[in-house]
């Protein structure tokens, strides 16, 4: 817990905050300059397509901040006073992990609140908004997992990432159905688009492709990708060199 | 007594660098002395040994324990790295607190006001760490370190940045740990600082053992061989012919106006020079061992072994 | 005895040969090069810049397969199938992303590692020191436009039923309209990238801001079309992407109508806007570097 915090603490400084936070409000701008002039049923769907493709910039934004959780740590040779602690690998892991998370989702709440503020604003009700939560929540959890053990691992992680958030998850995914089965934004959008009342199949619905809505299916698929996350991470933090 | 840290055949490669190479030596209760000149390993030696790295080839146990597979064992390691690293805008309570709480130490807060007591830094502890000077963060560094009352310490250049009162007592504490029967092990490249605080010396050359033993046996092997010195000045074979009638002075050789001089000494010879010279008119230029570096000191001691 | 050494050595010349400041800048572009491209270190350090460049490759290769596939180049270009303004296209992602790590590569690990003063200490003025890493970018980028699609013109002139030496006779324009297009890429996100990578000290979110500035860019441009307030149609140039692929489709025929296309701007526009932030960012960039060195 305390290694937890305290890497949730060093990843969430308050200028990178302040300007990742605003890449995460750009949905919510998106979805008030769409809806401004939109009738209210149409404000009401355009709230879910808005999340669903607008919202690549929520992914962007927990990358540059999760692959930082233990990569920040060793570039600045702090890793030491971590590592050598009688912590098992494993709670080291799950606990990066955890403050990744945990950091994505202080994001994801951000950037939800404000597509709130957005749909307050446009004059929709608030539960066509509350539901875009879980795509915020469900796409920070499963980013981290995977980003977190990104960063430590491999150099140029923010370039890796961006490589597979818009090669492979925009372009590749859209095309491949394979590749849309296992998109982290595909799989929160499934849960979102099952649990939300106003989806736009015909628009959102593109984004999601081949996937078939279901919060069942998609939390299973989240939970796959946590444990691949932990396994690899405590992998690493055991076979390979931490300086 | 049994060692506490045992290292067994250890060698250590990043691709085709070879940092460290067949190590075979163990630590007990004390200080001891890791002395080597950069890039001789011992760094890379400390980290395989604090289990930041993991061996190439052969083993190292810690209490028994491989510290990599048995994370628990770090309950009783702590290390002080070279690095001057420390999270900068933390105070330095908040950091040794940190250490404290992360390895589980009973009432962390009153074990970081002992430490803090302990390197004499109570004022400063609520200051960023971003304000320290260099010796104000090695101390930082050591309290952290000895926050949770480790039965192994590993120190990498602990001295680095420290000032001479600030060096002398981190030397003192570094002694009272050894004699408390705590294993200390403590790099360096300043043999004058090794000297002072270890019982026993460990020297490596190029990543290979060079020489194990007392500091008094180190010494001794160093002063059985004449030392080289090179002298550059104007009047050569004046100062030439006044040392050749000092005691001490093995040899000398006069060429293009400058001597090598062979001594027995080197000590004895450098507190002799100013007074020859002044007495005979000789200005010097140049006054530099040929000889003194840590790699020849080592090259002999190998060449010793051998 | 180790501390006690008097020097008096005086200045020692160096009287070796001395390249001056055309040397400085030479091994500055080299280093530009081979910093990008991983040469002379770990291996891993190739692997995505490599990777990349492959992908671009062989997007040509599958290019040539198509247009082999189909067996008559006429038949598929006029079958709407893309060539050489497509290809432009198809690894848009991929030249992003090999942008996106070679500007602050040549730019931000000199500021961050201190090697600028080393730069600075040599014969090598900051206009020098830019224009080497302006060239290494120039090279690098230019390599990932225009190898390939060399290689699907050699490829669609080897494939071609008119014979190799006929197809090329009849495509003599490509040799000017790619290279022209590709300055156009070049250019427009050289500047962008060089902005960012002038004022960010990390190379992981230069790169990131890189990529966010274009895509936010596209979403500013096509939010305000579809709102449509008073004035939205200047904000169709916010996409700057768009100005190279309007220049493109200039040469190569129109694929899709851009933002700027539809608010009413001409071809010439685009070009001006590429001109303008070339020179922003080389004015910035340039006093940025004065102040530095």
């Amino acid at each position: 817990m305390t290694l937890a915090i305290h890497l949730y603490r060093r990843v969430l400084r308050r200028g990178r905050l302040i300007a990742l936070l605003a890449l995460s409000s750009i949905p919510a701008l998106a979805y008030w300059l769409t809806a401004f002039n939109a009738g209210p049923d149409e404000a009401e769907l355009l709230y879910s397509t808005i999340v669903a493709t607008a919202g690549f910039s929520y992914a962007i934004a927990v990358l540059i901040l999760t692959v930082a959780t233990l990569r920040e740590e060793r570039d600045a040779g702090t890793l030491p006073y971590i590592y050598m602690r009688p912590i098992a690998r494993s709670a080291m892991a799950a606990s990066s992990i955890a403050a990744g998370t945990a950091a994505a989702l202080t994001l994801g709440l951000g950037g939800w609140l404000a597509t709130l503020v957005a749909a307050l604003a446009v004059g929709v009700s608030p539960s066509v908004a509350i539901p875009g939560l879980i795509q915020f929540a469900a796409a920070g959890l499963g980013y981290a997992a995977i980003f977190v053990p990104l960063g430590y691992l491999v150099p140029r992680s923010i370039l890796v990432g961006l490589g597979y958030i818009i090669v492979i998850e925009s372009i590749l995914a859209a095309v491949v159905s394979g590749l849309a089965q296992i998109s982290i934004w595909r799989i929160a959008l499934s849960i979102f688009a099952e649990v939300t009342p106003y989806w736009d199949q015909p628009n959102a619905g593109d984004m999601l492709g081949p996937v078939t809505p279901g919060v069942g299916g998609g939390l299973v698929k989240l939970a796959v990708v946590l444990l691949v996350g932990l396994a690899t991470l405590t992998w690493a933090l055991r076979r390979r060199d931490a300086l | 007594m049994t060692d506490t840290i045992v290292v067994d055949e250890l060698s250590k490669w990043f691709g085709p660098k070879v940092a460290v190479s067949e190590v075979t030596i163990g630590f007990g209760p004390g200080v001891t002395g890791l002395l080597g000149p950069n890039g001789a390993g011992k760094t890379t030696l400390m980290r395989v040994i604090a289990g930041l790295q993991r061996p190439s080839q052969g083993k190292v146990t810690v209490l028994g324990e491989d510290p990599r597979s048995h994370p628990s064992v770090y309950k009783n390691i702590s290390l002080v790295p070279e690095d001057e690293a420390v999270y900068e805008r933390l105070t330095a309570r908040q950091f040794i607190e940190l250490a404290a709480r992360l390895a589980r130490v009973d009432d962390p807060s009153g074990k970081t006001t002992a430490v803090l007591e302990t390197v004499e830094l109570t004022g400063p502890a609520d200051r960023a760490l971003g304000g320290y000077s260099k010796g104000m963060r090695q101390r930082a560094k050591v309290a952290a370190a000895l926050v949770s009352d480790p039965a192994v310490l590993l120190l990498d250049e602990p001295l680095n940045g420290a000032d001479p009162v600030q060096r002398a007592q981190l030397i003192e504490l570094f002694k009272e740990l050894g004699a408390a029967g705590r294993t200390v092990l403590v790099s360096s490249h300043v043999l004058a600082e090794v000297e002072r605080m270890a019982e026993r010396v460990v020297a490596m050359v190029d990543g290979r053992l060079a020489a194990v033993g007392s500091v008094a046996t180190i010494r001794a092997a160093m002063t059985d061989r004449p030392r080289q010195v090179f002298i550059e000045c104007d009047r050569p074979r004046i100062l030439a012919s006044a040392l050749m009638t000092t005691e001490g002075v093995v040899g000398v050789h006069v060429a293009e106006g400058q001597l090598r001089v062979e001594a027995s000494d080197a000590s004895d010879l450098a507190r002799r020079l100013p007074g020859l010279s002044v007495d005979n008119g000789v200005r010097l230029s140049r006054v530099e061992p040929a000889d003194e570096s840590l790699e020849s000191v080592f090259r002999y001691l190998v060449e010793g072994s051998g | 005895m180790t501390d006690q050494v008097i020097y008096d050595r005086g200045y020692r010349s160096y009287d070796g040969p001395r390249t001056g400041p055309s040397g400085a800048r030479r091994a500055v572009f080299k280093d530009g090069l081979r910093r990008v491209l991983g040469l002379g270190r770990k291996a891993r350090t190739k692997v995505f810049p490599w990777l990349l460049i492959s992908i671009a490759l062989i997007s040509a290769a599958i290019f040539i397969g198509i247009h082999w596939a189909i067996g008559n180049i006429q038949q598929s270009l006029s079958e709407g199938i893309p060539s050489y303004g497509g290809l432009f296209d198809f690894y848009s992602a991929i030249s992003l992303l090999f942008i996106a790590l070679a500007g602050p590569q040549l730019l931000i690990t000199d500021r961050t590692s201190g090697a600028l003063s080393v730069y600075f200490s040599r014969p090598l003025t900051s206009d020098g020191y830019l224009g080497a890493k302006v060239g290494a970018f120039t090279t690098l980028v230019g390599a990932i436009y225009l190898v390939p699609q060399i290689v699907l013109h050699i490829g669609l002139a080897l494939i071609s039923d008119d014979g190799f030496l006929t197809y090329m006779g009849d495509n003599l324009d490509i040799l000017w309209k790619v290279p022209v297009t590709a300055l156009a890429f070049i250019t427009l996100h050289g500047a962008i990238v060089f902005f960012l990578a002038a004022i960010i000290s990390r190379t992981g979110i230069a790169a990131a801001a890189f990529l966010g500035t274009i895509v936010a860019g596209s979403l500013i441009a096509n939010v305000a079309a579809q709102v449509g307030f008073t004035g939205s149609r200047w904000f169709s140039l916010v996409a700057l992407d768009q100005h190279p692929r309007i220049i493109r489709d200039y040469f190569f025929g129109d694929t899709v109508q851009y933002p700027a296309e539809a608010a009413g701007f001409q071809v010439w526009v685009s070009a001006l806007v590429i001109v303008a932030l070339v020179v922003v960012s080389a004015v910035f960039v340039r006093q940025r570097y004065r102040r530095l060195a």
